[in-house]
């Protein structure tokens, strides 16, 4: 679960350099602007899980990051483009040019609905756990996600 | 050792990242650059014939390209790239394996140099006026491909031959005067595959001969959304000697 959260709050650091370095018209006319989202990723993947290894993003944190990334990219390009931009580098990135703005879309989508809803069900979760200190209510059904590192 | 590994990872990251500024590798290329110039020698010296015969239109020569030598024409597919409906550009037309090919108003099947070879089958000449140290000038400067002038169109289905310049749109009012450059030798060694720019060029085949700069500093030039067909939707562009 670590891993995975890390890989999602990576993804969108990622997505945050990839679309500053789209904005930025010398950059965008001359590079594959979706390589800097890949490479990002995994520089940030690697950093995060050698910087971070005592460290979790909690609720707050999550929630925190997901709002400032949108923000930014909002504040960027206007929601309007913000439907074109991602989808069309990690379309250059991936050479498919036949692959529709619509289906990146969705599964960009579901990769932040889904991720959000997962971070944040576990990390509740955890905290419920940490919470009881009744050990009649801690069962092992109950806390067992939470306290599985 | 863990260190090691970690700094290792970090290293190839960076290297990747970086490839994202160097041009695509095109392994073909000396293969291309050989048979477009046999193409354009056999066709340059076939072509007054063949204007005279009763079949001018040539489909063989050069690969996805249609050349009508009596009409003194040529056309292409591409295909729309919905990006710039909303983003600007400075590329009318690139060749899509070219290492541009993402970043313009209109993708194309053909390779620049084979659209290169069949403009000068139809004896349509470029001055190379641009260099590619002139690519660091402004607008002010006035430094402008001046060659043969062209008429570029576009049809799809359920819609004639329209102007190119009407598929575009852009941030201030913009002459519109296609020209051949005669920029085979930048091409052929940058690869970008630009065959139509939307201003002044070193590397593109064809430009509107607005100053160099214009696109990038001065207007603003998108595809028009309103005129356009989808993202992806398949295009025919006709090239005419002016």
């Amino acid at each position: 679960m670590r891993i995975f959260k890390w890989v999602y709050h990576c993804s969108l650091w990622a997505f945050v350099i990839a679309i500053t370095a789209f904005k930025i018209t010398w950059i965008q006319m001359r590079a594959n602007t979706g390589y800097f989202f890949w490479g990002s990723l995994v520089l940030f993947i690697v950093l995060s899980l050698w910087l971070g290894r005592k460290r979790e993003i909690g609720i707050r944190g999550t929630v925190a990051n997901v709002f400032i990334c949108l923000l930014y990219g909002v504040a960027l390009f206007g929601i309007k483009r913000l439907l074109v931009v991602p989808a069309s580098l990690i379309r250059e990135s991936l050479h498919m040019n036949t692959l529709q703005f619509g289906t990146i879309n969705l599964v960009i989508a579901i990769w932040l609905v889904l991720g959000f809803a997962v971070i944040i069900t576990t990390e509740a979760h955890k905290n419920k756990c940490k919470r009881k200190n009744d050990p009649t209510d801690s069962s092992e059904d109950n806390c067992s996600m939470g306290a599985q590192k | 050792m863990k260190k090691k590994i970690i700094t290792l990872l970090v290293m190839g990251t960076l290297v990747f990242s970086l490839m994202a500024c160097q041009k695509k590798e095109e392994p073909a290329k000396e293969d291309t650059a050989t048979q477009t110039d046999d193409a354009k020698t056999e066709s340059t010296g076939t072509e007054t014939e063949e204007a005279d015969s009763t079949d001018t239109i040539d489909s063989t020569t050069f690969p996805n390209i249609t050349v009508d030598y009596a009409k003194k024409e040529l056309s292409f597919e591409a295909t729309v790239n919905g990006t710039y409906f909303t983003e600007g550009t400075r590329h009318g037309i690139v060749a899509a394996d070219g290492s541009n090919g993402e970043k313009s108003v209109l993708r194309a099947v053909p390779k620049a140099l084979d659209y290169e070879a069949a403009l000068t089958a139809l004896g349509l000449k470029g001055d190379t006026a641009v260099g590619l140290d002139d690519m660091k000038s402004s607008p002010a400067d006035n430094i402008r491909n001046t060659g043969d002038p062209l008429e570029v169109f576009v049809k799809w289905d359920g819609q004639d031959e329209i102007p190119f310049n009407e598929i575009l749109k852009a941030d201030k009012d913009f002459d519109w005067n296609v020209v051949v450059t005669g920029n085979k030798e930048v091409q052929t060694s940058t690869g970008t595959g630009c065959i139509l720019c939307l201003d002044s060029c070193a590397a593109g085949i064809s430009a509107n001969n607005i100053p160099v700069g214009s696109a990038t500093s001065d207007i603003v030039f998108n595809g028009n959304a309103d005129v356009l067909p989808a993202d992806g939707t398949t295009v025919t562009v006709i090239v005419r000697a002016k």
